[in-house]
C-alpha cells in the first residue's frame, strides 16, 4: 500500500524536483540588478533641479524600458530615459523639474542582461523635493586613509576562487545642500600597474556615499601589484562634483604567489591536507617507538 | 633510546601544529600581521589644506589669483585644489574628473570582459580546447577549462594540436579566441580575436 503510494506520488516529486533543479540552473551569473538609485529611497531635501539616475550592474542593456514617476497625490508620469551603457547608468530629467515640497514614487525598471534575456531585480523609491535648486558642490576632502587585504571569494559566474585585492577607503566626512544622502562617490585608481601621466585614473566604482565613512573596492591582482594610489570625489544630483580628487592615499602590496601555510592550495580549491601529513607522521613514529621500545 | 623518543614525539607535535596553521590568508584577521605589510600611505604633502575649511586658510604668501585649472595645484588661492572644474562629457558615454591634477579616463562597462561571457581558449593536452568564463565583476576570466572543440575544429585539434592552425579554426567558425598565437602579430597573447562583441567591454 504503501509502496503504491509512493509509486502514485514519483512522478509529481520527479516534476517538482525538476522544476527546482531547473529554476535553480536558470538563475544566472551577473544579473543586472538595480544597485543604487539617485536620490535614494527616503531621500528628502531633494532639488528641485535633480537628474534621476539608477546605476545597474555591469550586464544591464536599456531597450526603451518606461521610468514611471509618480507626485503623491498628483498624477503618474511615463518619462523615456537615457542609459548609459559605460556606466551603468539610467538618467531621467523631470520635465519643468520637480515641485518644491512635493513628495515623490519612482520606479525603476527592470532591465534585461546583455548576452542573457533574463530581467534584473529593480526598486521603488520614494523621496521627499526640497524647497529650491541646488546651490552649492558638495563639500568633501577625499580619501583620508587607505588599508588593504587579498580576498579569495566564489565567483556565481566562474563557479571557482577569485583573487582580488581589496582597499578599504577611509573616507573623509562630506555634505551637500541636497542632503549628504544623496551624494554618489566615485572612486579612482591613480597609480597602478598601467596608470601613468599619460593615461589619467581609471574610474573603478561608483556607489551610494556609505554612511559608516569606509568603501572598499576590488582591484583583479595584476592591475594592482606594487605601488598604487586610489583618490575620491562626491557627485550630487545635478551633477557638481567636490573637491578631494587630490586626495590620494597610497600602499604598495606585495605581489603573489602568496603563502597558503603547510597546504599547497588556497582555501575552496581543495586543500592538500596537512592534518593527514601529521597523522602519517604520527603513524610512522609511532612504528619506529614499538621498535624501540623492543 | 626512551628519552631520544620523547624529544622526537615532542618536535612531531610542534611539526604537526605549524602545519596546521593555514592561517596564513589574508582574510584571516591573526594572520595579517606577518602576512601583509600595514599599508604605507603617507598623506600627500600638498593635501595638508583639505584638513581646513577654505575660511580657515591663511592667504599664501605670494599666491597670485588665476583662474583654477585641473594640475594638482591650488590656482585661484583659496585653499582648495582643483576644485569647482567641471566635468567633460566622454565620446562613448560618461564623463571624466578632474582626480590627481589629471582628467581621469572615461568609464568602461567592464575591466576585462561582460560578466558571464566565455572565450575559448587552447590546452596543451587531450582535447586542446577550451573555454574561460568572465568573473561576476567582469575583472577577469577564470582558467581554461577543457572541453570538446566543435566538429569545425575537431580535425584541425587532431592534427595540429594546440596550435596557430587550431586558433585560427576558432575564429574562422566565429568563436571568441584567445590570442594565444598571436595571430595579429601585435606581440599581445592575452586578447582575443573572432566574434568577441558580446566578450569584450569595448569596442
Amino acid at each position: 500500500m504503501r509502496r503504491r503510494g509512493v509509486r502514485s506520488l514519483s512522478p509529481r516529486l520527479l516534476a517538482a524536483a525538476w522544476l527546482v533543479a531547473g529554476s535553480a540552473q536558470a538563475a544566472p551569473c551577473a544579473r543586472p540588478d538595480l544597485r543604487d538609485a539617485f536620490p535614494p529611497n527616503g531621500a528628502s531635501a531633494v532639488p528641485t533641479d535633480a537628474v534621476l539616475t539608477a546605476h545597474y550592474g555591469l550586464t544591464a542593456d536599456y531597450l526603451g524600458e518606461p521610468v514611471e514617476l509618480e507626485r503623491v497625490g498628483g498624477g503618474v508620469e511615463t518619462l523615456s530615459a537615457s542609459f548609459d551603457a559605460n556606466e551603468g547608468l539610467l538618467t531621467v530629467v523631470p520635465p519643468g523639474g520637480l515641485i518644491a515640497g512635493a513628495r515623490y514614487e519612482l520606479r525603476w525598471p527592470s532591465l534585461r542582461g546583455k548576452n542573457s534575456a533574463t530581467k534584473g531585480r529593480t526598486e521603488s523609491v520614494s523621496f521627499a523635493v526640497g524647497d529650491g535648486p541646488d546651490r552649492s558642490p558638495p563639500t568633501f576632502a577625499g580619501v583620508a586613509e587607505l588599508d588593504w587585504d587579498v580576498v579569495r571569494d566564489a565567483d556565481e559566474c566562474t563557479e571557482g576562487i577569485e583573487e582580488r585585492y581589496a582597499f578599504d577607503l577611509s573616507l573623509a566626512p562630506a555634505d551637500d545642500d541636497g542632503g549628504r544622502g544623496s551624494l554618489a562617490l566615485i572612486v579612482f585608481q591613480t597609480a597602478g600597474p598601467g596608470i601613468d601621466a599619460s593615461t589619467g585614473p581609471v574610474p573603478i566604482s561608483v556607489s551610494h556615499f556609505p554612511a559608516e565613512g569606509t568603501v572598499r573596492v576590488v582591484r583583479p591582482i595584476p592591475s594592482a601589484i606594487g605601488h598604487v594610489c586610489f583618490a575620491a570625489i562626491a557627485r550630487d544630483l545635478v551633477g557638481n562634483v567636490s573637491a578631494g580628487g587630490s586626495s590620494e592615499r597610497c600602499a604598495d602590496t606585495v605581489p603573489p604567489p602568496f603563502f597558503y601555510g603547510c597546504s599547497s592550495a588556497p582555501p575552496g580549491r581543495g586543500r592538500a591536507p596537512a592534518a593527514p601529513l601529521g597523522l602519517a607522521l604520527l603513524a610512522f613514529f609511532a612504528l619506529r617507538r614499538g621498535r624501540w621500545s623492543r | 633510546m626512551r628519552r631520544h623518543c620523547r624529544w622526537g614525539w615532542l618536535g612531531l607535535l610542534a611539526l604537526t601544529a605549524a602545519c596546521g596553521r593555514t592561517g596564513l590568508y589574508a582574510d584571516d584577521p591573526d594572520a595579517g600581521a606577518w602576512f601583509i605589510d600595514a599599508a604605507e600611505d603617507e598623506p600627500a604633502p600638498r593635501d595638508a589644506a583639505w584638513d581646513a575649511p577654505p575660511e580657515a586658510q591663511p592667504d599664501v604668501l605670494g599666491c597670485a589669483p588665476e583662474p583654477e585649472a585641473c594640475n594638482g595645484v591650488d590656482d585661484d588661492c583659496n585653499g582648495l585644489i582643483d576644485d569647482g572644474l567641471a566635468s567633460e562629457s566622454c565620446e562613448g558615454g560618461g564623463r571624466s574628473y578632474c582626480v590627481a591634477g589629471r582628467m581621469s579616463q572615461c568609464p568602461r562597462r567592464c575591466e576585462a570582459c561582460v560578466p558571464g561571457s566565455t572565450r575559448v581558449c587552447f590546452l596543451s593536452y587531450c582535447r586542446y580546447w577550451g573555454t574561460e568564463t568572465c568573473a561576476a565583476d567582469g575583472r577577469s576570466f577564470s582558467y581554461c577549462r577543457e572541453g570538446s572543440p566543435p566538429p569545425a575544429c575537431k580535425q584541425t585539434a587532431k592534427e595540429h594540436q594546440a596550435s596557430a592552425a587550431l586558433e585560427q579554426c576558432c575564429v574562422d567558425a566565429g568563436y571568441c579566441c584567445r590570442d594565444t598565437y598571436d595571430l595579429d602579430h601585435d606581440g599581445n597573447r592575452s586578447e582575443m580575436l573572432g566574434q568577441c562583441e558580446d566578450v569584450a567591454c569595448g569596442p
